[in-house]
């Protein structure tokens, strides 16, 4: 089970950010987990919203590029050492983490981890049978 | 020796224009018979070396181009056999669009000449230590003064860092500078931070030119070195630098070496000759060159020549310093550059909105780059992962180094920045120049 991660090309400029919540604000679409990667001339947003088609086309629509990105996301009980076995678990299988951010589940309690990894899919079920819960958007 | 060197700056006016009839007439006939391009030209035009009677003449010649020395066959233009050729050097640096400037033993003997005298005018003498910053570029032969009969000391630092160039001006007693103004103020600046003030150090002198640079940096450069500083024009298809120098006297104009170029002012969009004091693009002709002299070469540079004498002595007639040009090319640190090339590099490159924005900084204080490059990611090529845009950029920016040896910073920036622009704003801001 994938996730599918809206992300948002912004210039490194005041108010640019605030712009992008604003508008999202506007359509009453609500964010779910975000994570801001920034360089030193422009950052790139990533965002789970409840309505990806509708926040993308209100983004591109007032001069935005976006990408859509596939994540996963997984359920991390609050416990120490819960993320070492996911990424263990991870490392056993070769595959390369591109970035990863974290957000509190509000259903299971604990956390959720999402991961960009490209080479994921293949690992899913793999995943499951190990005892990793894996998390849809309607989870988030 | 030089005695000699001085009197050619004072010769009367008469003189000057009888030496100027008799070189021009010499290289008309000289360029007729031995370069098919310039035959070809005069006979278009219907004009032959013995057409013209007097310098006035000269009007009725046609003009030579950049675009012309770039569209030629390699050692197109050369008007002397390959093997009085001692010196080539490269113009124009986009792959497509590349010459050869070709040089005699003479043709040296004449850059060096003008170089001497520029320092000459510039108040140096056998006494001082000149330090050399230029390098890998075309002045390097000029600077470095191979036949250097002021008999001043000149040490070349060109590929040395900053650090060592200004230990160096206060180890050595370096009393004068040859650099790009922009380069030079970085030193004085970084000395300053150094504890190693240069108005503490026995420089005095700097002769700067090959790029444009703004009378704000002048007095930067002159408070922060205490120092005086002096601008020389010069032309990479000529020679660059050595065709035109301030003297102490009038700071804000240059001498042209009239007795080498014959400088003409004209009105960039028909052409015809304007008169003395207009406002106009300089047209030069060089009268001693024998490897490669160009005939009516449009500058692209506006200036306007100022004839009254001048109260340093000179009769040779002053340009104005070069604030703006008939054309959009761009100068930094001694290599030209056109908008066009930017584009050209950007279009070959995938991932990018054609539309770009290059900003000059106007010094290079604290600034590791020649200049900011705004571009526009496509939506089809923005990519999630950060190193995937930075590899993007990296293209572009090894590019531009690797063709034009410069270095710029690029800026992405949200699509429809520069579309919006497109209209208002030039692609090119030049704050070098504000």
């Amino acid at each position: 089970m994938k996730l599918t991660q809206l992300s948002i090309f912004i210039e490194n400029r005041r108010g640019r950010l605030a712009t992008v919540a604003d508008l999202l604000a506007e359509a009453e679409i609500n964010i779910l987990a975000t994570m801001l990667a920034d360089t030193s001339d422009f950052g790139i947003l990533r965002l789970i919203v409840n309505n990806i088609e509708k926040a993308e086309e209100i983004l591109n629509a007032n001069g935005f590029t976006t990408t859509r990105t596939s994540v996963v996301a997984i359920h991390a009980p609050d416990y120490a050492g819960c993320m070492s076995s996911i990424l263990k678990f991870i490392n056993k299988k070769h595959l390369n983490i591109e970035y990863m951010y974290a957000m509190s589940d509000p259903i299971h309690g604990g956390n959720a981890l999402i991961f960009r990894c490209d080479d994921i899919d293949n690992s899913l079920s793999d995943l499951v049978a190990n005892g990793f819960k894996l998390l849809s958007e309607n989870e988030l | 020796m030089i005695e000699d060197l001085y009197l050619k700056d004072y010769v009367t006016h008469d003189v000057l224009r009888r030496l100027q009839l008799i070189r021009l007439r010499e290289v008309l006939i000289n360029v007729y018979k031995n370069n098919s391009f310039y035959k070809n030209l005069f006979d278009q035009a219907r004009v032959k070396p013995a057409s013209l009677r007097t310098l006035d003449d000269l009007q009725h010649f046609p003009f030579t181009t950049r675009k012309d020395l770039l569209s030629q066959p390699p050692f197109g233009l050369i008007s002397t056999p390959m093997q009085e050729i001692v010196q080539l050097q490269t113009i124009g640096h986009s792959t497509n669009c590349q010459n050869i400037v070709g040089y005699t033993t003479k043709d040296l003997k004449i850059w060096s000449e003008l170089i001497c005298r520029s320092m000459q005018c510039a108040g140096l003498t056998s006494q001082d230590i000149i330090l050399n910053t230029y390098g890998n570029f075309p002045g390097d032969y000029g600077t470095n003064c191979g036949d250097n009969r002021l008999n001043a000391t000149i040490i070349s630092m060109a590929n040395r860092n900053i650090e060592q160039q200004i230990m160096a001006i206060h180890n050595f007693n370096i009393t004068a500078i040859f650099a790009p103004p922009s380069h030079f103020l970085h030193l004085a600046l970084t000395a300053e931070k150094m504890g190693k003030s240069l108005r503490t150090s026995s420089l005095k002198i700097g002769i700067f030119g090959t790029e444009p640079w703004s009378d704000k940096v002048r007095q930067q450069i002159e408070l922060t070195a205490g120092i005086l500083s002096f601008n020389i024009y010069g032309l990479s298809e000529i020679y660059s630098p050595g065709i035109a120098m301030q003297c102490s006297e009038h700071r804000k104009h240059m001498h042209i070496y009239e007795d080498h170029f014959y400088p003409e002012i004209i009105n960039p969009d028909t052409g015809q000759v304007l008169p003395p004091g207009e406002v106009g693009e300089l047209v030069l002709t060089c009268l001693t060159k024998e490897a490669q002299p160009l005939i009516r070469y449009r500058t692209g540079d506006i200036t306007r020549l100022h004839c009254e004498p001048c109260s340093c002595g000179r009769t040779l007639v002053r340009m104005e310093r070069i604030t703006q040009r008939s054309d959009d090319m761009i100068i930094i640190r001694g290599i030209s550059l056109y908008p066009e090339q930017i584009k050209e590099i950007i279009k070959n490159e995938e991932g990018f909105s054609p539309l770009f924005q290059l900003i000059i900084p106007r010094d290079r204080n604290d600034i590791a780059y020649d200049f900011e490059l705004h571009l526009e990611v496509l939506p089809e090529s923005f990519s999630d992962k950060i190193r995937k845009l930075e590899a993007l950029k990296n293209r572009i920016w090894e590019r531009l180094l690797t063709i034009y040896g410069l270095s710029a910073k690029i800026i992405l920036v949200e699509p429809g920045t520069l579309s919006n622009m497109k209209n208002s704003i030039s692609p090119v801001i030049d704050l070098r120049n504000k």
